[in-house]
């Protein structure tokens, strides 16, 4: 593994990204995937909430890494739509000299993506954002950053949205006829957003055209498989492939987004292969975002009851209220 | 009247905050570190001194990017000119963390061994609660140790505010209006208390109230000589920030304060060291 990891990081040469590729395809017809991973299996996911507060998520898989972060203001609504509310997405990454100038348009069609799915799909309803039509309507602003990229960002992505809308909390209001008060946090807790589906997304290559594919079995006549469809593509495998499908569905099984935007043609077997895969392994991940959000509210209710212990001494609740002077002093010089 | 010296997290004056650090897990990057103070959390990317197209060959270049991992939302109405303004402002407070960055590198890399070059800095700012600049520096610091670029010495951030204490203020001072005892006055309000030091602050002691707080200062200092833990190499970069002169006690710095702020700086990047040192420990 720490040789694999090396080699990524001089992916930039040509030659070495030759040879790559041609590992990739060598391995595809073998029937194995470079890394030894099975042809539906994910690479080490983990989500993490990093941050004490609620409005960071932090999803690893593999060696991608990406935050996603939010951010909730009561402002005034567009004119032209007072009854909805508004929720913006943007995706940026840190820019490198080896990088290719066709970045900046990839991150785009990642926020559009993103875009599509969470806003036209219906996960966060704009109009349950209203407060008082024409006035005030909740604006949210979600921040993705690729910290690492090592394939398959569209995907982490995706889950770090998700996983931020879903643990984000709000402040309560109380709304009087026109007038609005907000609540801060230690006065009424915080609400959480209203989620209606949760979609997650898995990205999909397609190892060769159909085509070379009928050439390739009319030719060899042993009984070995290649692979058709591997799941979570890395670097290098998404760079061998003769096309990408990304098919995003929720816990239900339902299919929410199917894109696929280059590459060969397909067969319509791939297309509904890829979304079995993917029934398959969003409850998995739906599981590790909830076991992340679980977590992460043991440790903030851990580090609130440290606080609350440390008050309590502090106004001398407690019969231990006066500590021995030697202990306050080094407290104080350190 | 102890009690009155600790904080409202529960530390003492001169008490810094937990620190977090992480490095080498942004494979893409020749070093990377995930710093973190308190609620003050800083990621930090550093691309090796790479070959650039530039005006002057004779120095390495320095580029460093500052990033915010959350915008503020957007508005309709009139509510959109408050947040142009809120976006113009940050985007303010990160052209001063770019410059204070940029300071700080080329005081500490050895830029002339690099001509033709330029080295490349992409710094996240996950979080700010306070010490913003202090944090970025030191992930700065660790993310260029981790990409083994050659620089003259380390370097360690401390932000410290100074306020004016409660008792012994000038305005609390007894006035008189007996013209007799007028130099007694004068000579009582020049003998007032030093300034009080907080070090390490959250964002809201940054802001303070308004009527206390007198400057925040960010010093970056370099390591020792000899390596000893108890002394430090001395101030490299430095910002003083001060409050107006329209505030009660705006403007109120005096040498002495300052050289009070150099010595707490000093005393607390021994221990930052010491944490540096501490998370150098190879795997076993």
């Amino acid at each position: 593994m720490m040789a694999h990891r090396c080699a990524f990081q001089t992916i930039a040469s040509p030659a070495l990204t030759q040879r790559e590729v041609e590992f990739t395809k060598s391995a595809w017809i073998a029937g194995l995937r470079p890394d030894q991973r099975g042809a539906q299996q994910l690479r080490e996911v983990n989500v993490d909430f990093p941050l004490l507060s609620r409005d960071v998520s932090c999803v690893r898989c593999g060696g991608t890494i990406v935050t996603a972060a939010i951010a909730c203001e009561l402002v005034e609504p567009f004119p032209c739509r007072p009854k909805h509310g508004i929720i913006d997405f943007s995706v940026r990454q840190p820019y490198t000299e080896r990088d290719s100038s066709a970045k900046t348009a990839e991150l785009k069609k990642l926020t559009a993506f993103l875009e599509r799915l969470i806003k036209g799909g219906g996960v966060v309803d704009t109009e349950g954002l209203c407060v008082l039509p024409g006035r005030r309507v909740w604006s949210i602003s979600v921040d993705v950053t690729v910290l690492n990229d090592e394939g398959n960002v569209t995907d982490v992505a995706v889950w770090a949205t998700v996983a931020v809308l879903l643990h984000y909390r709000r402040p309560e209001l109380t709304i009087r006829g026109d007038s609005v008060i907000l609540h801060p946090t230690h006065e009424r807790d915080p609400v959480p957003l209203s989620i209606h589906h949760t979609p997650l997304s898995f990205s999909f290559a397609i190892t060769m055209a159909p085509g070379d594919r009928n050439k390739l079995a009319r030719g060899r006549r042993d009984s070995q498989e290649a692979l058709e469809v591997v799941v979570d593509p890395t670097f290098a495998e998404a760079t061998a492939a003769s096309s990408s499908v990304v098919v995003a569905v929720n816990a239900e099984g339902q299919v929410c987004s199917v894109s696929k935007s280059e590459g060969s043609c397909i067969h319509l077997n791939e297309v509904n292969h890829c979304m079995e895969t993917a029934s398959l392994l969003a409850p998995h991940i739906l599981s590790l975002i909830r076991d992340a959000m679980a977590a992460h509210d043991k440790r903030r209710q851990e580090v609130l009851k440290r606080m609350f212990l440390w008050a309590q001494k502090r106004s001398g609740v407690t019969s231990e209220a006066t500590e021995p002077e030697p202990a306050k002093k080094l407290k104080t010089e350190t | 009247m102890s009690r009155a010296l600790l904080r409202r997290d529960g530390r003492g004056h001169r008490e810094m905050r937990g620190k977090e650090l992480r490095t080498s897990e942004l494979t893409q990057f020749d070093g990377s570190a995930w710093y973190s103070q308190g609620l003050t959390t800083v990621v930090a990317a550093v691309n090796g001194p790479v070959a650039a197209r530039q005006e002057d060959y004779r120095k390495c270049n320095v580029q460093v990017y500052v990033n915010r991992a959350v915008r503020i939302p957007r508005a309709g109405g009139t509510d959109r000119l408050c947040v142009e303004e809120q976006r113009l402002e940050q985007q303010r407070m990160d052209a001063e963390v770019e410059m204070f960055l940029t300071a700080s590198i080329q005081a500490v890399v050895r830029l002339d061994q690099f001509p033709r070059c330029v080295l490349e800095v992409h710094v996240t700012i996950l979080a700010d609660d306070g010490a913003l600049l202090s944090v970025a520096t030191n992930a700065l610091m660790c993310a260029l140790l981790d990409a083994g670029v050659p620089c003259r010495t380390t370097v360690a951030a401390v932000t410290i505010v100074a306020f004016a204490p409660e008792d012994g203020s000038p305005v609390t001072a007894p006035t008189t209006t007996t013209t007799k005892a007028a130099p007694e006055a004068s000579s009582l309000l020049s003998s007032s208390l030093p300034l009080a030091l907080l070090l390490d602050p959250t964002r809201v002691e940054e802001v303070g109230d308004g009527v206390r707080t007198c400057a925040t200062a960010t010093f970056v200092l370099s390591n020792s000589v000899d390596g000893s833990n108890n002394s430090s190499g001395g101030v490299l970069v430095s910002q003083l920030q001060t409050c107006p002169r329209s505030s009660m006690h705006g403007g109120r710095m005096s040498s002495k304060d300052l050289v009070g702020m150099v010595a707490l700086a000093e005393r607390a990047a021994v221990s930052i060291f010491s944490f540096f040192r501490k998370c150098n420990v190879p795997l076993e």
